[in-house]
């Protein structure tokens, strides 16, 4: 058990973090040694080996999602074997394109899959995520613990619940916020949008997402642009995104929280941007994320603020200038008479 | 005993009244929509936002049932300038807005049950009335509904034109409404015309 929560709270790390190839990035983070390019070209052609089994063009299955156990719909007891099997089957496979742009692809697949097609390796698990992700232990773990899915003590819960190890991308290679947004979305909703995955976690019943989310306009035009994580993780300094998921009651309420020029936002989804320009040529605030979306409250035009308060100040002024001429030959006329 | 008109009919009045909760509802809602300050009072980002759709689409509805009753009942001639002469027409009545107002002059075009609006304010509410509102309910429904608004446009968000065409839009109207209370005080006495638009008389 213990093994697998380390395992959960590594790989989660990697994903959400968008964190460097263990290989490229070298000890700085893991403590490895810069791999050169003939040992990273004699690592590609043995995982090769394995991928030409371990794929499938024609079903690119995650290697780690579960497979739902519902009802059999009047199939036999030799259909559902059937279908047992191939499950087995499906959870050996990995999608080859998927894996070759991940952080991992210059990782040996023996590195966490050990010698293969012996005993041990079809009984024992992978190597944890730890074993690589070490330093990054000491705050994942106890975020995890404090997160809706450390406190429900969730059996089947892993690292790889959230994160395919097969699949995990440097959030800034994914390029638009929209899809950092729609890959790291994808991690919550392939369960909390799922019946047959959710009910595989936990025997509770799966809240109704749009339901929960009524209180917020256009809830799946939010789910496009911003993460669950930005609202559903307390803010926290660093680029690291914390693994404290937090349950509804807990999670960020306040739209001025996100619409404002100094939206939290700035230090989560888009704090890849923090470094560029805060205003633009034209005016605008925050005008990066104007690629993206236009955000009420965060992307307003400043020079237009401004032409609007000197208006405001014409306009005021001229009617009480106005008034007061008016007032004062009122007087006058009153005196003549 | 002053001379009356009856000017007002039941449903212009009862149109402008709502009209002006409306507005004044989106007016507060829609500065801190835009300027995102800390809780003004109880009205917080979360409810300004609930204000503003529920108050814009009732806008959008009275709007609706004004330009409908204005054709109805004939309501929409009051809008429409006299073309041919209006340049000296708007001439005499600007010079009495700027001039002639100071000394007690009489307005050069007097309110009758025939024509209840001075040519100015005719060219004025129209543009209002028939440009201005039909471009803020347009572009606030789109707000609203986003995906009616264009994907992008020019390499940007498609709602960038439309969320700054609303907010220009909105303001002018807002800086309309400060006047247009303002010059309601320059009736035969302050208050007149703030009475008219009660009971639907109008007192010279």
């Amino acid at each position: 058990m213990k093994h697998a929560l380390l395992a959960v709270l590594a790989v989660a790390f990697l994903a959400l973090w968008g964190a460097p190839s263990p290989v490229h990035a070298a000890g700085n983070d893991l403590g490895m040694e810069d791999a050169d390019q003939e040992s990273t070209q004699k690592i590609r052609q043995a995982n090769a080996e394995c991928l030409s089994c371990h794929t499938s063009t024609d079903n690119p299955q995650p290697v780690a999602a579960p497979r739902a156990s519902g009802p059999s719909g009047g199939k036999t007891a030799e259909d559902d074997a059937k279908d047992e099997r191939k499950a087995r089957r499906m959870q050996l496979v990995i999608d080859g394109g998927h894996y070759s742009g991940s952080v991992h692809a210059d990782m040996s697949c023996k590195d966490c899959h050990g010698e293969p097609h012996t005993a041990q390796s079809k009984s024992s698990p992978p190597t944890a995520c730890p074993s690589c992700h070490r330093p990054q232990r000491g705050t994942i773990v106890p975020e995890v613990a404090r997160s809706v899915h450390g406190k429900d003590k969730l059996p089947a819960f892993t690292c790889y619940s959230c994160h395919d190890p097969h699949n995990v991308r440097k959030a800034r290679s994914l390029g638009a916020e929209r899809n950092i947004a729609a890959r790291d979305n994808m991690m919550c909703r392939s369960c909390h949008d799922d019946d047959a995955r959710y009910a595989l976690m936990t025997d509770k019943p799966r809240p109704d997402l749009l339901k929960a989310h009524r209180w917020q306009p256009n809830p799946e035009m939010h789910w496009a642009a911003v993460r669950c994580i930005d609202c559903h993780t307390p803010e926290k300094t660093g680029a690291q995104p914390s693994h404290e998921i937090l349950p509804k009651d807990k999670a960020a309420r306040l739209c001025v929280d996100c619409h404002s020029t100094n939206a939290s936002l700035l230090t989560r989804l888009y704090r890849h941007e923090i470094g560029e320009q805060r205003v633009n040529a034209a005016g605008f605030i925050n005008a990066y994320i104007l690629t993206q979306a236009y955000v009420v409250g965060v992307t307003r035009n400043q020079y237009l603020d401004w032409a609007s308060l000197i208006l405001l100040v014409v306009v005021i002024g001229g009617l009480a200038g106005h008034g007061l001429l008016r007032y004062v030959g009122h007087l006058a006329r009153k005196g003549r008479k | 005993m002053a001379h009356r008109t009856f000017l007002f009919a039941g449903w212009i009045r009862l149109w402008h009244w709502c009209n002006l909760l409306f507005f004044l509802g989106l007016t507060l809602s829609g500065l801190i929509l835009h300027f995102s300050p800390p809780k003004v009072g109880i009205l917080d980002y979360n409810l300004a936002q609930r204000i503003h759709n529920i108050f814009g689409v009732a806008l959008a509805v009275s709007y609706l049932f004004f330009v409908v009753a204005n054709f109805a009942t004939g309501n929409w001639k009051q809008f429409v300038p006299r073309f041919s002469g209006f340049l000296g027409q708007a001439i005499r009545q600007t010079r009495y807005y700027l001039f002639d107002i100071f000394f007690g002059r009489p307005a050069p075009f007097p309110t009758t049950a025939e024509d209840h609006f001075n040519p100015l304010q005719k060219l004025i509410y129209l543009i209002v009335m028939y440009v201005m509102m039909p471009v803020l309910i347009i572009t606030g429904l789109m707000y609203l509904w986003p995906e009616m608004a264009p994907d992008r446009l020019f390499g940007l968000d498609g709602l960038l034109p439309v969320a700054m065409l609303h907010y220009i839009v909105a303001y002018l109207l807002i800086l309309f409404m400060c006047a247009h209370v303002y010059l309601c005080t320059c009736g035969s006495s302050i208050t007149a015309h703030f009475k008219a638009m009660i009971t639907g008389w109008h007192e010279e």
